[in-house]
């Protein structure tokens, strides 16, 4: 009687249980059910979402009632009957995800926020992917050819991918898409569209090839295509007047895997699977997503069960996840660099030997143990070992040393007066660290600040709201040093660009260098991968000599996993678990997972 | 003695003063988004958000204007109802968000109105009745205890402990399902999905009755009359609810009608704890996310609800106690 009523409530979530070969139905849900048992957290929890499902039909509310009485009159197990009903939020069938915001623009090329692009990702695919070194392949195109002066793309599209609603994917779409994208103005490709040869010239060969004049050489446009060059179905889109200010929120047409099935904004957000494409598809059949902006919320969730998968913020909560029974940490590889920015157009900061005995005399180590709980790679380099290929590691270090910080300060007229030093100038030499007054800045700023103190750098926090620190620091640029965090794009191009070339449109440590901006340019043009990586390579040289930043290390991109309901984790680098894309054609870590 | 004359003045000043704090509201509401630090587009900045692609969204959200040119949009929108697009959440409405947070809202805060006035006004009565016993001590401790911890202190232990240790209750959200086949399917989903957060407010404001009431009781049972109804021989139940409990009724209301017009603000912490989508929530995220029109339309609505009631609080003391606005 149990396991018919948990088969019945599981028909109320739409999708039958999977059966596996030489099984019974019946036998797959009780050795589902039995592993779950073994999550003590689950016992007695009530599985909300099939409850209220299957209260809302009021024939389902009967049998489940019918069900808790049948099982507390057999008395074997006193909990049985709330236990068979649980299974936490996700079943085999359904993969649970908690977002930290709402889903309001779910444009393609337009989209605002990370949660925004996540529901993109999940819906639409992108004419490139990344392998395990960090280097483009194909996706929606299998393979591509650059001419020989670097400067145009002929991509060959893979054959037999459908839209959701039936409509093939063909070059027509891929080409409507650069045009899109070079026609309208996109809030985050910028850089792409100006690269971009005007919408004429994009041609269209045959039915799967198509033609990408570009107005100069770029060699980073595949991997910056595995992150924005998501395609859109041009019946669709030429529909619109501005493709731009569509939010795209009414059932969305996509190619992906998953596909569009309800969304309630700032609550959830459901998928589907799409049984009929193209690639390899996952296990399960559908993937809920669940708005939780609350951290204490999202990390209950999680740990009560009725959750299946959280990105982790860097050191919040990890410690929570670690210890839990039902849950496991997975690390995604790290496209994250935290960073010290220095304010070089600022005396003393405008001396690179002040610069590198701050790096001498910061300890990476403490700082990235103390609030990353030891999921962080101390590092210089600002290219982090997540984009393999292109991250130097042997670029200039500065191990932890005292010592040395001292001895350079003194060498360069850094002389001790009473309690700290000054500058050569006989100025006091004080600093001011602006961060913002979130997360774990405060704590690694109050550490860095002692670290430098006890070589004789006196440093002041300033800690303020996080917009009044974008607006100090990025617009205004009126700082001596500050703390961040950004997250590396596939390509270290679009990521290197805007921060260090002179003309670089994010460049708060007004940093220059001729040699490095040459070096950028010889990059762009550079078709050949092992080239390109020679310039990168010499360019993170530069970077780590001169320290515009000096970079403390390189958090792990971070999931909570329920692995007592999951296995098969692949996370990627740069999105760790939360893609279906990436390493191989039509696969990825969502793709992947399986339900135990 | 009142005189019809001396209320029509009465009520014209209150009016004329109701109308200065509203035209005070819509400038200082204007303003102070503007004045916090940073704009709608700081949270975009990174090293994919190019100053161009920032510029055109300033430009996009009209805030490349002139300041008085965006001031007399804003008045010309804001009276005519129309509160434009968010710029957090856009394209979508300011009007669609509040649409569909507002009847949320209204109904956590009504619930946990309705749930503490119920408990808390007999609760009151019955401590003041057992004035110094241990039933008093009792119920005027643990209120203080439920007026002094925070409410997201509160929330949060009750959400570890009814989401985590006994996971009955759902800690987040507000339904399950975006479509629910009869309208009693969603109230009952709505219910569940409210509970931990009303108990939250609940205990609050139930404690804010209990010791409103006890205090107000307090000073009437010593009254002669008091006395007078006990010794005429009437049962305790007839003294305390036909005799004392009626007059001590008026602050109550009073915090009832001021607590009223606030509701459309619903709590800010709770319902940030819960992740329930109200307009609670709404307004934190607009304001961290500098999104003028949210927080234009939402804090002018809370204003003027406020003001409203707080009028109409006004308007009804002098019909009730004909002592007010009654001139020299």
């Amino acid at each position: 009687m149990d396991t018919i009523c948990i088969l019945l409530l599981n028909d109320s979530v739409s999708q039958p249980v999977p059966v596996h070969e030489g099984e019974t139905g019946v036998t797959a849900v009780k050795d589902h059910r039995n592993t779950m048992s073994d999550d003590i957290t689950n016992k007695i929890s009530l599985d909300r979402r099939r409850f209220l499902r299957a209260t809302s039909a009021s024939t389902a509310a009967g049998l489940l009632a019918g069900c808790a009485g049948d099982s507390d009159s057999e008395g074997t197990d006193g909990t049985d009957g709330t236990a068979s009903s649980d299974s936490g939020g996700a079943t085999d069938n359904e993969l649970s995800v908690i977002w930290p915001g709402g889903i309001n623009n779910i444009n393609p090329l337009g989209w605002l926020t990370i949660p925004d692009y996540d529901a993109v990702r999940m819906m639409y695919e992108p004419l490139t992917s990344v392998d395990a070194e960090g280097k483009a392949i194909g996706h929606v195109a299998k393979e591509w050819e650059i001419s020989d002066d670097g400067a145009s793309y002929t991509w060959t599209i893979q054959e037999g991918i459908t839209w959701h609603d039936g409509e093939p994917l063909t070059a027509e779409d891929v080409a409507f898409t650069f045009q899109a994208i070079k026609e309208y103005d996109w809030p985050y490709l910028g850089s792409l569209s100006s690269v971009i040869a005007e919408p004429s010239e994009i041609t269209v060969e045959d039915e799967y090839t198509v033609t990408t004049p570009l107005t100069q050489p770029y060699a980073p446009l595949p991997l910056v295509l595995a992150d924005l060059g998501m395609i859109i179905p041009k019946h669709i889109w030429s529909e619109y007047d501005n493709p731009a200010e569509v939010s795209n929120t009414k059932d969305p047409i996509g190619s992906g895997p998953f596909v569009f099935e309800e969304r309630e904004p700032d609550q959830f957000l459901n998928f589907s699977v799409d049984e009929d494409y193209w690639g390899e598809i996952p296990d399960f059949g559908s993937v809920s997503v669940e708005i939780i902006s609350s951290t204490d919320s999202q990390v209950l969730t999680m740990k009560e069960g009725s959750s299946d998968m959280l990105r982790l913020q860097p050191g919040q909560y990890v410690n929570e996840i670690e210890s839990a029974d039902n849950l496991s940490v997975v690390q995604g590889g790290s496209t994250y660099v935290t960073y010290i920015g220095v304010n070089t157009s600022r005396t003393p900061l405008s001396d690179e030997t002040l610069r590198k005995a701050m790096a001498y005399a910061v300890d990476r180590e403490t700082v990235a143990d103390l609030v990353n709980a030891g999921y962080a790679t101390p590092g210089y380099s600002p290219v982090p070992p997540g984009l393999e290929f292109y991250h130097n590691g042997d670029s200039n270090s500065y191990a932890h040393s005292k010592e040395q910080a001292r001895t350079i300060l003194n060498e360069n007229g850094y002389e001790v007066q009473g309690d700290g030093r000054v500058t050569p100038d006989g100025e006091p030499l004080e600093l001011v660290l602006s961060i913002q007054n979130t997360g774990n800045w405060p704590r690694i700023a109050e550490v860095l600040s002692r670290q430098l103190g006890e070589v004789g750098i006196s440093v002041e926090v300033n800690s303020m709201e996080s917009n009044a620190h974008t607006q100090k620091v990025s617009v205004d640029q009126d700082y001596d040093l500050t703390l961040n965090t950004w997250r590396v794009w596939f390509d270290p191009d679009p990521f290197l660009s805007p921060v260090f070339e002179e003309e670089g449109t994010l460049n708060t440590s007004q940093y220059h260098n001729e040699e490095f901006d040459q070096l950028m340019q010889q990059q762009r043009r550079a078709t050949d991968p092992q080239e390109r990586q020679s310039y990168l390579y010499d360019a993170q040289d530069i970077v780590t000599d001169e320290l515009p930043w000096i970079v403390l290390y390189y958090p792990q991109l971070l999931h909570g996993m329920r692995s007592s309901a999951w296995e098969n984790f692949n996370p990627i680098p740069r999105y760790g678990m939360q893609s279906p894309y990436g390493l191989e054609p039509g696969t990825g870590p969502m793709v992947k997972l399986d339900p135990k | 003695m009142a005189t019809t004359s001396s209320k029509k003045a009465y009520i014209a000043t209150r009016v004329r003063n109701y109308l200065v704090a509203f035209t005070a509201i819509l400038g200082v509401n204007f303003a102070i988004p503007r004045v916090m630090p940073g704009d709608p587009t700081t949270r975009f900045v990174g090293p994919g958000f190019t100053e161009e692609a920032r510029q055109q969204l300033l430009q996009e959200f009209g805030l490349k204007k002139p300041i008085w040119e965006q001031f007399l949009f804003y008045l010309t929108n804001t009276l005519t109802g129309d509160f434009g697009v968010s710029f957090a959440r856009y394209p979508t409405p300011v009007m669609d968000l509040i649409v569909e947070r507002l009847p949320r809202t209204l109904y956590l805060m009504s619930a946990s109105v309705t749930i503490s006035v119920v408990i808390g006004i007999p609760l009151g009565a019955f401590a003041a009745w057992n004035f110094g016993e241990r039933e008093d001590l009792f119920i005027t401790q643990s209120s203080l205890f439920f007026r002094s911890i925070p409410t997201f202190w509160l929330a949060i232990l009750l959400a570890f402990i009814f989401g985590y240790v006994i996971p009955i209750f759902p800690i987040s959200g507000a339904t399950n399902s975006a479509s629910h086949p009869s309208f009693i399917a969603y109230f009952l989903d709505l219910t569940y999905h409210t509970f931990l957060p009303v108990v939250t407010m609940s205990a609050y404001f139930l404690a804010g009755y209990t010791f409103l009431m006890r205090g107000s009781l307090l000073d009437i049972l010593p009254e002669n009359y008091i006395k007078i109804a006990e010794s005429k021989g009437l049962s305790e139940r007839q003294v305390l609810f036909g005799h004392a409990v009626p007059p001590a009724f008026p602050p109550v209301l009073t915090q009832l009608g001021f607590q009223i017009g606030r509701l459309a603000g619903g709590a800010v912490l709770v319902e940030t704890v819960f992740s329930y989508p109200g307009m609670g929530q709404l307004m934190f995220e607009s304001v961290l996310a500098r999104d003028y029109p949210v927080i234009q339309a939402t804090f002018f609505f809370l204003a003027v609800m406020v003001l409203g009631s707080m009028f109409l609080a006004e308007i009804l003391y002098t019909i009730i106690d004909p002592r007010i606005g009654g001139g020299e």
